[in-house]
């Protein structure tokens, strides 16, 4: 045997001790004595180590509780990603939806469809509501601000002041309940809250101010090709409801303005303003009106800075006690030019200083710029008055 | 001496408990985060679902609330609405429509003339339509003779026109050329009697 090793292993009985013989004589003589010469025992037996080569450690407790611990992690592990990707996630959709179960990210998938379709339709009706409120507001405000001219028209008779007065009174209560009812849709919530399943989809307010234009835009195309008179009135009212949905400057008027604390002046120019912001049939009228020019207002001003040089100017005394007559007018709304013709007529030297007094009176209106004339020239006698002409031309300033 | 195998396989045995130990832990780690995280997201979302719920029933309730309101001021709204269109027939017409124009310039008249305040329209002279944007102009060249106060309440006639409630067609004035003369009425009073030429804008749709 190769691998058979003798130890240096023998039997204690065979090892000769000298020492021992010498120290006790009674185990010498009874060892020499009596014992036979050779070995007491047998060869001592070999050990086959190559048996042992397939021993190995006994398994360790710990490493198997690590083994089956690891297995019931990973097994465990297992277990809940595919609990979370069937609840979490549309990965497993075709095999969810064979047990009837729908995943939490397509349940609330569907609720956003739902709350975009519901809150929609809510908008809709609101909006609806808002366009009538605005209409209401429009056509008081017309009626205001025709009645407010007449008020402020420097020209108006106390008759006609009066009945414009009583008509304000009249119309202020229902012009506040337009546009109290109209502020009221314009603070409540247009968007909803949504779970942001897609990122894109961040800004709601976008995303419902689309859907509501694109709704109003789809009825007002369905309509569009009606003959039915009301079914073209209300095609057109979408049209126009869907320019008012993502018009933020008029809500922010609306929002911004407590028409409590408005006086006549300030109510006026919250109608002309809404009406400049709001797409619907007044607009354009609105604009047409808003570059009109007041000639009366116009006519007045040049008599009352004619009356601060001339006292007695037009009070049918200029053939008596001369002073200044006009003999015609030119006003040109286009290029906003005036010209003045006329004459003054004075006892004394003093024609052109008149003129110039005149011009500069005018040069400190309001209304006009630039009141000019470069050439002065007069004729008659100091008995007859001295009779000069008058050619002033002058701009109208732009409205503030 | 000892078997090398077995020390070896001992050995072994050592490193696979310090291995498995290691990834056990690695794992729980990774599983416990991973629960975690993933419970949080679950509860969330099951609260989101709760909640829309609740929502989508409010807004089913509130969205007909509002389909009621306006079914019950749709009414009023309509009525509005053909008010307006009436008002705009007359006010913003879809065409010239000269001809109601020169009924209402001569109703004007009518009701303005008196035998003490003279207001004579002698001329009427339309000219030819220009479109603009959003809206089109018929220009109007009229010569008229008025007293001073009949000549302003023809500024104010123009000046207020446009208005849904007064029913007057919308124009301005783009030019006016003014003329005074004086003359006697039938009391020997002087009058100052204005001889006008006014180009006046008359708007249409």
């Amino acid at each position: 045997m190769e691998n058979s090793v003798t130890p240096k292993m023998v039997n204690p009985l065979d090892v000769h001790d000298e020492k021992k013989d010498e120290s006790s004589d009674i185990l010498k003589n009874l060892t020499s004595s009596s014992a036979p010469e050779g070995k007491l025992l047998e060869e001592a037996p070999t050990i086959d180590f190559s048996l042992l080569q397939n021993v190995v450690p006994q398994q360790s407790v710990l490493l198997t509780g690590l083994k089956y611990g690891f297995v019931a992690l990973s097994g465990a592990f297992l277990v809940a990603i595919l609990f979370f990707a069937f609840t979490l996630t549309d990965a497993f959709s075709l095999i969810s939806t064979q047990f009837g179960y729908t995943s939490l990210t397509k349940q609330i998938a569907n609720d956003n469809t739902d709350i975009i379709t519901f809150k929609t339709e809510l908008n809709f009706n609101k909006y609806l509501l808002l366009k009538g409120y605005l209409d209401e507001f429009g056509y008081y405000g017309d009626s205001f601000a025709q009645n407010y001219e007449i008020l402020t028209t420097k020209t108006s008779s106390d008759v006609e002041k009066a009945a414009a007065t009583e008509k304000i009174a009249s119309i202020k209560p229902e012009l506040k309940k337009s546009f109290v009812a109209a502020k009221d849709i314009f603070s409540k919530e247009f968007d909803a809250p949504l779970y942001p399943i897609d990122p894109t989809q961040a800004d709601t307010m976008a995303l419902f101010t689309q859907k509501l234009v694109d709704k109003f835009n789809a009825k007002a195309t369905e309509l569009s090709s009606s003959s039915d008179p009301q079914a073209k009135r209300d095609s057109k009212n979408y049209v126009q409801i869907a320019a008012l949905i993502s018009n933020t400057e008029l809500k922010k008027l609306f929002l911004g303005t407590d028409f409590d604390a408005l006086k006549d002046d300030g109510l006026y120019g919250l109608v002309n303003t809404v009406n400049s912001v709001v797409v619907n049939d007044l607009n354009i009228i609105q604009q047409i009106k808003a570059k009109r020019i007041k000639w009366s207002d116009v006519i007045n001003e040049i008599d009352l800075r004619t009356i601060a040089v001339d006292t007695s100017f037009n009070q049918d005394v200029y053939n008596e006690m001369g002073g200044i007559r006009y003999t015609s007018y030119d006003f040109d709304s286009e290029s906003k030019k005036i010209s003045i013709n006329g004459e003054t007529k004075i006892f004394d030297t003093i024609n052109f200083t008149t003129i110039a007094d005149l011009i500069d009176s005018l040069n400190g209106s309001d209304l006009f710029s630039n009141a000019e004339m470069r050439s002065f020239s007069k004729s008659g006698s100091r008995d007859d008055g001295y009779i000069a002409t008058l050619r002033i031309s002058l701009n109208l300033k732009d409205k503030k | 001496m000892p078997n090398l195998s077995y020390l070896i396989a001992a050995k072994r045995e050592d490193t696979q408990v310090k291995s498995y130990a290691v990834l056990c832990g690695v794992l729980l780690i990774a599983f416990g985060t991973f629960t975690y995280m993933k419970w949080q997201e679950y509860s969330l979302m099951n609260t989101v679902v709760d909640k829309n719920k609740a929502y989508i029933a409010a807004l089913q309730e509130e969205g007909s609330n509002e389909k009621a309101s306006f079914d019950t001021k749709k009414t009023a709204i309509n009525e509005l609405k053909t008010e307006i269109e009436s008002s705009f027939v007359e006010v913003f017409p879809s065409t010239d429509s000269y001809t109601e124009l020169t009924r209402k310039f001569d109703k004007f008249e009518q009701d303005l003339a008196t035998k003490d305040s003279v207001f004579e329209i002698s001329n009427i002279e339309y000219q030819t339509p220009a479109v603009k944007d959003g809206y089109s102009i018929l220009p109007v060249r009229m010569s008229i003779r008025s007293s001073q106060p009949n000549f302003e309440k023809f500024l104010h006639y123009v000046e207020s026109s446009g208005s849904l409630a007064g029913k007057v067609r919308l124009m301005d004035i783009s030019s006016i050329r003014l003329n005074f003369e004086k003359s006697n009425d039938l009391s020997g009073k002087t009058e100052e009697v204005i001889n006008f030429s006014v180009q006046i804008n008359a708007y249409f749709q």
